[in-house]
C-alpha cells in the first residue's frame, strides 16, 4: 500500500511540472508522426516504432528514475520520507512504480498514435504492449541501481544513457549478425535488451507471446536480480544518500 | 520508561569519531537541546535515533525499541522536523500533509490534516502549491508536517538556521506549539539564545562528546560567581596583557579580537584584572560586565567558542 501511496503523490508532483507532461505528451506524438512522414513500407513503419519505442522507454526509464531520486535528495524530501514508516524496499518499489506510471501513459499515447495513422501488425497489440511494459520494468530496475549508486544528476543519468546505450548495441537487433563469432555475441546471448528486442521483432512478425517464455523468463530474472541488488546497494549506500 | 534511552553510544565514519560514548534519556514532556557547533555530532544522534544511521557501539532505545531493528515501529512514533523546507513543491498544501498521514496511516487523515492546517494557520494556502508559498508559510508547513503523526516525541534539526533574527523568534513560536500537551521534543541547534529559551534540559556537545549537561539555569550556575568583563580599547590589546591576566588565579580565560578584550572571571578578581588593564596604559573606548551565558559555559568546559564569527 505504502508505494502506492508515495508513487500516487511523486506523479502528481511530476505532472503538474509543466515541462515533465509537455515531454511525456509530446515526445510520443511527434516520434509517431515523424516515423509515419514520407513512403514507408507498413511492416517497416510498425517495427521502427516498436523498437525505437522500447528504446526511448529503455533510456528514459532508465534517467528517470535515477533523476527522480536525486531530485527528492536535493529538496531534501528523500530524508523525510526515509523518516517515515516505510521500508526501504517500499521506498523503491513507490519511486518505481511512479515511473513505471509516466511511461505507461507514454507507451499509451504511442499506441493512440499508431492506431490513428491505422498502423496495423501482424501480432497481437496486446502482447506488444505487455512486452514494451516489461520493458519498462527491466528499466526501472536497472535505473534503481544507478540512483542509489550516483551522487548527482549528471552521473545518474550519463551512467543510465551510457549503459542504455551499451545494451542496445550489444543487442544487434538491427546489425544483421555483425557480432556472428565474435565476443559479444556471446555476450548478446545474456543481454536482457537482446531478449527483449527479438520479442518484439517476433510479435511484429505474427507470433504469439507464449512462443517467448524462455526469453521472456530469462528477462524477469534480470528484473528481480537488479531490483535485489538495488535493495542492497540501497541498504549499504543509505547513510551517504541523507 | 524513558521515550528516548541512549547508552554508551559512538558512532565512528573510518577513523573520525562523530559520537564518543554518549548518554542520556528524554522523558515525556520534557524539551531537550542538542547544543554545540558544527561537527559537535548532534545530526549523527538524530539520524542514529530515527534509525537512519547504525551506531558503532552502544546502544539506542525509542519508547523501548531500537531503532536499528525496529525501524518501522520507532520512526511511526516519532515527528520529524529537518532543517531544510522539505516538501514537494509542486504538491499543494493540503497534499504534502496528505502523504504524510497517509504514510503514517492516521486513520481519518483528512479530518487530522484539516486539523493540522488550522492549528499552523495555513487555511488561505490549503490548495496552493506548496512551491508558491513565502518562506514563513514553507517553514509553518515544514513544522506541519512533523507534527502530522500526533507522536509523543518530536525532533527537530536545526529548525532555526540560517534565519534572521525576527523569522527566528518566528520559528519559536512554532516549536512552542510542537511542544504543546506535553509531547518531548528534541532539539538540536547551535544557537545558545534558542536553546536557554526554549529547552528545559541541555545537553552541551563538543567533538562528539556531552560535555556537560543541566537546565539552562544550572549550566549557567556552575560559573555562578563567575563574571565576563569586555573592554574596547583605542588600539588592539597586546598579547602580553592576555598573558598576564590568564596567570591570575581567578581568571578563567582572556580573548582578544581587533580592538576589544573579553575577560571571564571569578569576581573577586575583578580588581586585579581592573588594575591590569589600568596599568597597560590602554585608552578604553567602553567597558561592560555582564553574566554568564550558555556560551561562557561552553568555552568553559572546551575553551571554544560555540560558534565561530559568521556562523
Amino acid at each position: 500500500m505504502k508505494p502506492l501511496i508515495l508513487a500516487r503523490y511523486t506523479l502528481k508532483d511530476v505532472i503538474r511540472d509543466k515541462m515533465g507532461l509537455l515531454f511525456m505528451v509530446a515526445l510520443p506524438v511527434g516520434f509517431v508522426v515523424l516515423q509515419n512522414i514520407g513512403v514507408v513500407e507498413m511492416a517497416e513503419r510498425a517495427a521502427r516504432i516498436a523498437l525505437v519505442t522500447y528504446f526511448f522507454m529503455l533510456i528514459i526509464g532508465c534517467t528517470s528514475v535515477g533523476s527522480t531520486v536525486m531530485d527528492m535528495r536535493r529538496s531534501g524530501t528523500l530524508k523525510r520520507i526515509l523518516i517515515m514508516p516505510i521500508t526501504k524496499t517500499g521506498f523503491l518499489l513507490g519511486v518505481a512504480l511512479d515511473t513505471f506510471a509516466r511511461l505507461g501513459i507514454m507507451v499509451g499515447i504511442v499506441f493512440v498514435m499508431m492506431f490513428i495513422y491505422r498502423i496495423t501488425i501482424p501480432g497481437s497489440w496486446l502482447d506488444l504492449l505487455i512486452v514494451l511494459l516489461i520493458g519498462v520494468l527491466f528499466a526501472l530496475a536497472l535505473g534503481l541501481n544507478f540512483a542509489v549508486i550516483s551522487k548527482s544528476v549528471f552521473s545518474t543519468v550519463g551512467s543510465a544513457i551510457f549503459t542504455s546505450m551499451m545494451l542496445f548495441q550489444v543487442s544487434d537487433w538491427n546489425r544483421g549478425g555483425r557480432f556472428e563469432g565474435t565476443i559479444v555475441e556471446g555476450v548478446a546471448g545474456h543481454n536482457p535488451v537482446y531478449h527483449l528486442s527479438g520479442v518484439i521483432l517476433g510479435i511484429l512478425e505474427g507470433a504469439p507471446l507464449s512462443q517467448f517464455h524462455p526469453e521472456l523468463g530469462a528477462v524477469f530474472l534480470w528484473i528481480a536480480a537488479l531490483f535485489l541488488s538495488s535493495v542492497a546497494l540501497y541498504h549499504w549506500r543509505i547513510e551517504k544518500m541523507i | 520508561m524513558s521515550l528516548v534511552q541512549i547508552e554508551s553510544l559512538t558512532r565512528k565514519f573510518g577513523n573520525l569519531t562523530a559520537v564518543n560514548d554518549v548518554s542520556f534519556a528524554i522523558e515525556k514532556g520534557e524539551m531537550v537541546g542538542l547544543l554545540g557547533p558544527n561537527g559537535a555530532g548532534k545530526s549523527t544522534i538524530i539520524d542514529i535515533i530515527v534509525g537512519l544511521r547504525r551506531p558503532t557501539s552502544g546502544r539506542v532505545f525509542v519508547h523501548g525499541l531500537e531503532p536499528s531493528k525496529n525501524g518501522l515501529e520507532v520512526r511511526r512514533a516519532i515527528g520529524y522536523v529537518p532543517q531544510q523546507a522539505a516538501i514537494f513543491e509542486d504538491l499543494t498544501v493540503r497534499e504534502n500533509l496528505s502523504l504524510a498521514a497517509e504514510m503514517y496511516r492516521i486513520p481519518r487523515f483528512k479530518h487530522r490534516v484539516v486539523e493540522i492546517i488550522k492549528e499552523f494557520e495555513l487555511e488561505e494556502k490549503a490548495g496552493k502549491l506548496a512551491g508558491t508559498l513565502s518562506g514563513g508559510q514553507k517553514r509553518r508547513l515544514n513544522f506541519a508536517l512533523g507534527s502530522i503523526p500526533d507522536s509523543q516525541l518530536i525532533i527537530l534539526d536545526e529548525p532555526t538556521v540560517g534565519l534572521d533574527p525576527s523569522r527566528r523568534m518566528e520559528a519559536w513560536g512554532l516549536v512552542r506549539r510542537l511542544h504543546e500537551g506535553g509531547k518531548a521534543v528534541l532539539l538540536t541547534t547551535h544557537y545558545m539564545e534558542e536553546a536557554d529559551v526554549l529547552c528545559s534540559r541541555i545537553l552541551l556537545m563538543d567533538r562528539g562528546k556531552i560535555v556537560a549537561q543541566g537546565s539552562p539555569q544550572e549550566l549557567k550556575s556552575t560559573l555562578s560567581d563567575e563574571l565576563v568583563v569586555e573592554y574596547t580599547f583605542a588600539e588592539a590589546p597586546p598579547r602580553e596583557l592576555v598573558q598576564r591576566l590568564t596567570a591570575l588565579p581567578d581568571v578563567a580565560g582572556a580573548n582578544r579580537n581587533e580592538l576589544s578584550l573579553k575577560v571571564t572571571l571569578k569576581s573577586r578578581a575583578l580588581p586585579q584584572v581592573q588594575q591590569l588593564v589600568h596599568e597597560s596604559k590602554l585608552l578604553i573606548r567602553s567597558s561592560s560586565e555582564k553574566g554568564v551565558t550558555l556560551n561562557d559555559v561552553f568555552r568553559h568546559y572546551t575553551g571554544r567558542e560555540l560558534r565561530k564569527k559568521g556562523e
